[in-house]
């Protein structure tokens, strides 16, 4: 059997690697793929969890989690779908209407 | 699964089928008229708000909700909340042609996630509750991509509240990875071995902080507020806060005897940087719903001092506190769907120029809702802030609080610089057409509530007494 300290430091490496993707690329496809890394490092501990302690509700918590994931996903994607027929532009550089405004505007 | 438990689940369940019967209706035969499908909408969530007075309690269903005082309040506060927004809805021109059935469905699904997420006694529930809260959102925002910066903000709260779930997720893991057990109730008594459960703690609180938008987690919510359509902001900024924070408020108050010495500075430290960042953002801000943003982040860090008390009279204090806020947030964004131009947002703070002396009701409104959040008596704002930082005080925490009231004379710069242009003599070239009476209706019982609730703080607090 492997040990909890063994499955629960794969989930963090896993958890970390989705984070630096969501912070280090720029494309908007990639940063919703980190962020499914990231529950995967998520999924990964609960199951592990649920291994050591005998019960189920970690991996009741891993269902839960693919259920909500893939509903959080379906309507990001659709964002980033209309991002791009607007736009034509997958990159989070072409995102920039939004900015503050501490000068007074002349218009 | 008794009849009891079936009428406690009524609250839950009564949005979640409005929502399914709209979109039921959306694909009936023949067309459907907006009228109708509102008034579908709205008798749910009415249901929901009469079932609330069913309940027994201290009740629970199951080991995953409990039902008590607070879930009560909040709860009845939502549905009646949902309904207000949707009045607003109805009176905000630049969408007003395109709420059809999915709108108010996604509503009714948001407000059953939150009186899920407030009632929660599970790590689990409450996480479904956050994310039927947030994934409707992320819609809301966007809605009618054509308006601007529309599609931007959507994409931004999408990436962000599910970068935030992400945190909060692998806390409850290592919570759960620590003690064995997702029950709220029973974290409290795991075995001091738990090395584990700091980091979990610190990684739920990081993922509210992002929800909730506590500093240096706020980055988000200025670009969001100004994005989204000003009753979703109205939404988010008050309803959907106010939930999240009674969740937090509920996992703050277990104690974790073992935990909250390293808890406490983590707290105080949120607390410092959100009051004092919100406050000097919001200074110089000339755009009405990122000032609110900012503010509303110098707010969250006041509910914090509150909380990081950690006695029953800071409890009390940031739950009244949080339904003031929403309170006041609803009538100022009502305010702001009031004076909407037929195609956007007024955003400059010149466009407002003049227009409190001739519109009174509504200036008068808004001057109210914005002397209440900077703290003035006899407002409920005034009684939340002595309430708070009075918990800090009895604590110990002089100095936090002594922060809190600096910030707070701070904060009365911009909300006075909001209401004199408001009111100033000249009037801005930016023509008005007022035609709805939703929103009047929205910031009238908002105005009577703050002033209401701050005359009497014992009409909330009584509630949340155990008899």
């Amino acid at each position: 059997m492997i040990p909890l300290s063994h499955s629960l430091a794969i989930a963090a490496l896993l958890f970390v690697l989705g984070l630096a993707v969501v912070l280090l690329r720029r494309e908007l496809l990639f940063i919703l793929i980190g962020l499914e890394v990231m529950l995967n490092g998520v999924a990964l501990t609960a199951t592990a969890a649920g291994q050591y302690w005998g019960n189920a509700d970690g991996q009741v918590l891993v269902i839960m989690l693919m259920t909500v994931t893939a509903a959080e996903v379906a309507v990001a994607l659709i964002l980033v779908w209309l991002a791009f027929d607007h736009y034509r532009a997958a990159r989070v550089e072409a995102l920039t209407q939004l900015r503050e405004e501490t000068e007074r505007r002349t218009s | 699964m008794h009849s009891a438990d079936l009428i406690n689940l009524l609250p839950y369940l009564l949005p979640a089928t409005g929502g399914l019967v709209i979109l039921i209706l959306s694909i009936w035969p023949k067309r459907v008229s907006t009228r109708f499908l509102s008034t579908t909408a709205l008798t749910f969530l009415l249901l929901g708000a009469t079932a609330t007075l069913l309940w027994q309690v201290p009740g629970a269903v199951g080991s995953l909700l409990v039902i008590d005082e607070i879930s009560r309040i909040f709860t009845l506060f939502f549905m009646l909340g949902a309904a207000a927004i949707m009045l607003l809805s109805f009176g905000y021109a630049p969408i007003r042609n395109e709420l059809h059935e999915e709108y108010l469905s996604l509503i009714l699904f948001a407000t059953s996630g939150m009186a899920l997420l407030v009632s929660s006694n599970n790590l689990v529930s409450a996480f479904v509750g956050l994310e039927m809260l947030a994934v409707p959102l992320y819609a809301l925002i966007a809605w009618q991509p054509t308006r601007y910066g529309a599609i931007e903000g959507g994409i931004k709260y999408a990436v962000l509240a599910s970068f935030a779930a992400a945190f909060f997720l692998y806390g409850v893991a290592l919570a759960y990875a620590s003690g064995g057990t997702l029950d709220l109730a029973e974290l409290n008594t795991i075995a001091s071995s738990a090395s584990l459960l700091p980091v979990a703690i610190t990684l739920i609180l990081i993922g509210i902080g992002f929800k909730v938008a506590l500093a240096p987690f706020h980055m988000w919510a200025p670009d969001i507020y100004q994005a989204a359509p000003s009753p979703i902001t109205a939404l988010f900024a008050s309803l959907s806060k106010a939930a999240t924070l009674v969740f937090l408020i509920r996992l703050l108050c277990l104690q974790l005897p073992l935990i909250w010495e390293a808890l406490l500075p983590l707290l105080w430290g949120i607390a410092l940087i959100s009051m004092i960042v919100g406050n000097l953002l919001a200074l110089h801000q000339q755009n009405l719903k990122r000032l609110l943003a900012y503010s509303s982040v110098a707010h969250l860090g006041y509910i914090l001092v509150a909380l990081s008390a950690g006695n029953s009279a800071g409890r009390d204090a940031a739950i009244y506190y949080a339904v003031t806020l929403a309170i006041m947030n609803l009538g100022v964004f009502a305010v702001i769907v009031a004076f909407t131009r037929r195609d956007q947002d007024r955003e400059n703070l010149t466009d407002y120029r003049g227009l409190g002396r001739r519109y009174p009701v509504l200036g008068i409104g808004m001057g109210i809702c914005l002397l209440a959040l900077a703290g003035l008596p006899p407002t409920a704002g005034f009684m939340a802030k002595l309430f708070a930082f009075g918990a800090a005080i009895e604590a110990g925490n002089v100095i936090l609080a002594i922060v809190a009231v600096i910030n707070t004379a701070l904060a009365f710069f911009y909300y006075l610089r909001v209401i004199g242009v408001l009111f100033s003599e000249e009037e801005t070239a930016v023509g008005t057409s007022l035609t709805a009476q939703g929103p009047l209706m929205v910031i009238i019982i908002a105005m009577i509530l703050v002033i209401g609730l701050g005359i009497f703080p014992q009409w909330l607090l009584g509630l949340l007494e155990p008899p």
